[in-house]
């Protein structure tokens, strides 16, 4: 059953991208005692891949076609095959932007790992793109499964590379509960799909019709499923401890790809598999993306560990893709497909455009680790002066992810300020709640822009906070290539976004077929393009010109001096640290915070002579404390008295197996 | 050529529109205040003036006036000024944008200067601004969703053909709430204060201290030209009758445009005499109530329409 184009496009090339990539994994693992060679080839065929994932991603998207091959069908059930369309190479150009970042990248970062497992990382990266891969080529829910389930087991192994330290391990364990919760909802909303529809193919079941109470049971379990696995509040609590733990390059993928292979799960059950619902799932999606967008980031803002703030930032960037997700669906409830593939495409772009900043945020992280030792902004600071090609390429990213014009981040967050205007010309209700949206979503804008002000600001910029930063010095080569072809890519789409817009807006209106019409209604490319170039291209010649004017009004004395701090040298305990720097904010929402601080002293000569001041400040995280802690709690109550019929006997326990065996035959008759 | 004139008007008119508040000001206050024409003359001696760069900064502090001027002037840009048109389609989510982006040069410039007066205005400015965006976007929200655009000039069009009803409790709701931050994006009474120098009261001059010169000659013009291109706007959405495009000849237009801002300047003049500044902690409740007005806004228009 093959079927397909010519040469980019022909269906080789659906088996060979999966193919290269388990190809470079067992070649890394192959030379296991040459830990160079394995890192160059492992990480080089990995980009090498990417690049191949990228061009058949444009290749589809632009002829707007689907080509499918079937692999192996030992049973009418049981089918392997890969398939790719519009919507899927969507997040296959995601996929190659963040993994060819994160592996170019990774040639040079990883030398740290060379006597520590490297080889072993490298074949673990390879296979872990391979399994996303397939995850996103998956024809039917079997195929699908076996990746989506292979992708996490894999993706722990990367978590726990560093397994001699505790906390890895810890991270690692919540990981795999939360990613295994997860899967159980996806398995279970497939499988439920499955039985009645009666079919395992993913196109199969999309034609299938089912009862409105089956499409909304199985919308809400795919849907916790996917989100668990994409970190979105309130299933998000492995995320912050797995991301950071990891090897940077690894965080990069994990942030960068990972979360997006989960978004495309939602997006192919919303929009393929069942086509669109009641307006309802929209609302639910948008809010849970809202939800996730404002507590990411505002958690973001507490933590003082650099690869946790992105971590955390993650959350409030797969919350901005639901809430395009989210738009859509209720537009596509109200009627209005050309809006409603203008939200998904407002999405998807955010989904490409966090994979490209989030990937060269990490990777920035690494280096910044690597240079100084810590990942801890209360030691940082004056990197901009010590590594400064560096410390420019983050710069970029980190005005991408605060969604400033004219960079990427901007244009996709545009996007989704005008999905959610169309889903307030839906109807009275919808306007005060898109309204409400829309300023939800600014809010999580400006923390975010407080949020990586305080990241650059306090890492890169002023004078260092600890020793640890003197000796600090550019990153290798690789690491600056890989920074500087992200921010190049961030630079390009936020100039140029209509490009963008165009290509992405294929994927959104191909989704059903019905939708294909709707893609004619989007807006221009050129309209939304040109507007930030246009602006700031003249603010920018306006200020050229009013420099010109001052230099030809003859020139003004320069010298640098020190900084007036009340007559004091200024020294650079002084300045404000990440934590002061959060204070108003952390004050201003202190209802979700729930600050507290503690000031303990030591007295020389009570009540007049301290000799130690000690503060203590920390804040709750609500979610944890009011879900997950009574609930394992009760857990390990009812695994308590389980212990009752745990005797250790071993007759009693095949006593249990034949019980079993009996119910099952009798259920199943 | 409606709009280069629009923004040639607007980039000579910004100092103005200051001292005009400011004489104001003084005048409210039983003080004499300065002449009008103050800030040029204040811009031409800094324009003269040498710069002293502190020993901490880097490339980022001497980058960041001219980022700040060019996305404000690109800011204003969007604005409708006498005519229905600015550049591009003039969206309110890019000016929202170019705002948020002078905001996080001037805070990164203030960071990098390594002191600690300067840090904490760039704390409080952040914070101060993650506040604001959804006040403004709020405000904006509730005149974009009934004409269901925001491109600016398209939005004061359509917002002139509808009338008197342009002027009804909807419209009232959305112009208190985009009253509030404009108080906010100009830094006045009561959320900061623009005449202190007193480090532990100040938000945006905090992060302006380690400027001399023509650096800060560049960036109180910079302020200006905010105070103008977000009154401006004001300007444009609730009186947008007066603009050419909008049933309005050249001449008139360009009249209305200067009484608007000098009505909108001395509005914010008495409302500075006759505050007291908030405390930070307050800053919240006042511009959460901003948001919720323009909620509220949309809310009145589904019952009396408009």
């Amino acid at each position: 059953v093959l079927r397909g184009g010519r040469g980019l496009g022909s269906v080789s090339t659906l088996v060979a991208l999966p193919g290269w990539f388990l190809l470079c994994a067992v070649s890394a693992l192959l030379l296991g005692r040459r830990p160079g060679l394995a890192r160059g080839l492992g990480y080089g065929g990995a980009a090498v891949g990417a690049v191949g994932a990228i061009a058949l991603a444009l290749d589809v998207l632009v002829q707007g076609d689907s080509r499918s091959v079937a692999l192996f069908r030992p049973a009418p059930f049981l089918s392997l095959g890969l398939r790719v369309d519009p919507l899927a190479a969507a997040f296959l150009l995601a996929l190659g932007a963040g993994t060819l970042v994160a592996s170019l990248g990774a040639i040079g970062y990883a030398r740290h790992y060379d006597g520590h497992g490297g080889p072993r990382l490298a074949a673990a990266c390879a296979l872990f793109v391979a399994t996303m891969l397939v995850v996103l080529l998956a024809d039917g829910v079997y195929t699908f499964l076996l990746a989506w389930e292979t992708m996490s087991l894999v993706g722990y192994l990367l978590v726990v590379h560093e397994h001699e330290r505790e906390d890895v391990r810890r991270a690692g364990f919540i990981y795999l509960v939360m990613s295994h919760l997860g899967t159980a909802f996806v398995v279970a909303g497939f499988l439920w799909l499955a039985a009645l529809g009666g079919t395992m193919e993913l196109a199969g079941l999309a034609a299938v019709p089912l009862a409105p109470l089956t499409r909304d049971v199985a919308f809400v379990a795919l849907l916790l499923g996917f989100a668990t696995k994409a970190g979105a509040v309130p299933v998000h609590v492995w995320l912050p401890r797995a991301h950071p733990v990891a090897p940077s390059h690894v965080s990069a993928l994990m942030s960068g790809v990972m979360l997006k292979v989960a978004l495309y799960g939602i997006a192919r059950v919303a929009f393929d598999v069942l086509a669109g619902g009641p307006a309802w799932w929209g609302w639910l999606v948008l809010a849970l993306g809202l939800l996730s967008a404002v507590l990411g980031i505002l958690r973001a803002l507490m933590e003082r560990d650099l690869k946790r703030v992105l971590a955390y930032s993650s959350i409030e960037n797969v919350g901005i893709v639901l809430v395009g997700f989210g738009a859509a669906l209720v537009l596509r409830a109200g009627g209005l497909d050309g809006a409603a593939a203008l939200a998904l495409t407002a999405g998807l772009l955010h989904a490409l455009n966090h994979a490209l900043f989030k990937s060269l945020l990490f990777l920035g992280a690494g280096a910044v680790d690597r240079a100084t030792g810590t990942r801890d902004l209360e030691k940082l600071g004056g990197l901009a002066r010590r590594m400064p090609q560096t410390a420019a390429l983050i710069l970029v990213g980190c005005l991408s992810i605060a969604a400033l014009p004219p960079l990427n981040g901007f244009a996709s967050e545009w996007l989704t300020f005008q999905a959610l205007l169309a889903t307030g010309t839906t109807g009275r209700g919808a306007a005060v709640a898109a309204a409400a949206a829309a300023a939800l979503l600014a809010l999580s804008g400006g923390l975010a822009a407080a949020c990586f002000v305080r990241v650059y600001g306090v890492a890169f910029l002023g004078l260092p906070r600890s020793p640890a930063v003197e000796g600090a010095g550019e990153a290798g080569v690789p690491v600056r290539l890989a920074l500087a072809a992200a921010a190049g890519l961030c630079l390009a789409i936020g100039l140029l976004p209509g490009a963008a817009i165009g290509l992405l807006g294929r994927a959104a209106g191909a989704v059903p077929a019905d939708w294909a019409s709707s893609a004619a209604t989007l807006p221009t490319p050129g309209a939304a393009g040109s507007t930030p170039s246009a602006a700031l291209g003249i603010g920018l010649l306006l200020a050229a010109g009013l420099w010109l004017a001052l230099r030809l009004l003859g020139p003004a004395p320069f010298r640098r001096g020190a900084v007036w701090v009340c007559g004091f040298p200024l020294e650079s305990r002084m300045q404000y640290g990440a934590t002061a720097f959060a204070e108003p904010l952390r004050l201003f929402f202190r209802a979700l915070l729930r600050p507290e601080r503690s000031v303990h002293a030591e007295w020389v000569l009570a009540p007049h002579f301290v000799g130690r001041l000690t503060t203590r400040g920390s804040t709750q995280r609500l979610i944890e404390h009011h879900l997950y802690t009574p609930t394992t709690r009760a857990l390990l109550r009812f695994a308590n008295q389980l212990r009752v019929i745990q005797s250790g006997s071993l007759r009693l326990y095949l006593l249990y197996l034949f019980a079993e065996l009996l119910t099952l035959l009798a259920v199943a008759r | 050529v409606t709009l280069p004139l629009g923004l040639a008007l607007g980039l000579v008119l910004a100092p103005a529109l200051q001292g005009l508040i400011k004489t104001a000001k003084g005048r409210l206050q039983s003080r004499w205040g300065p002449p009008p024409l103050q800030p040029y003359a204040d811009l031409w001696k800094l324009a003269r003036k040498g710069t002293v760069e502190p020993e901490p900064a880097s490339w980022v502090f001497r980058a960041a006036p001219w980022v700040v001027l060019a996305s404000t002037v690109g800011a204003a840009a969007l604005v409708p000024t006498i005519a229905v048109d600015g550049v591009g389609p003039g969206d309110a989510v890019l000016f929202a944008g170019l705002l948020a982006l002078g905001r996080v040069a001037l805070a990164l410039a203030a960071l990098d200067t390594g002191s600690n007066f300067a840090h904490m205005g760039a704390s409080r400015e952040v914070a101060l601004g993650a506040l604001v965006e959804p006040a403004l976007l709020a405000g904006v929200f509730a005149l974009a969703i009934p004409v269901g655009t925001t491109a600016l000039g398209e939005m004061a069009a359509r917002r002139a053909e509808v009338g008197l009803e342009a002027a009804g409790p909807a419209a009232l709701l959305a112009l208190a709430a985009l009253l509030v931050v404009a108080i906010a994006e100009t830094g006045r009474v009561p959320i900061d204060n623009p005449d202190t120098h007193l480090e532990l009261t100040m938000i945006h001059e905090g992060m302006l201290l380690e400027y001399s010169g023509r650096s800060l000659g560049v960036l109180v013009y910079a302020t200006h030209l905010k105070q103008l291109a977000v009154l401006g706007l004001i300007a444009a959405l609730f009186l947008p009758w007066t603009l050419v495009g909008a049933g309005a000849t050249a001449g008139l237009a360009v009249g209305a445009y200067v009484a608007k801002l000098a009505g909108l300047g001395l509005l914010l003049a008495a409302v500075e005499t006759v505050n007291a500044k908030l405390r930070i902690l307050r800053l919240p409740d006042l511009l959460a109530t901003a948001a919720a007005l323009g909620g509220l806004s949309l809310v009145a228009r589904a019952v009396f329409g408009g």
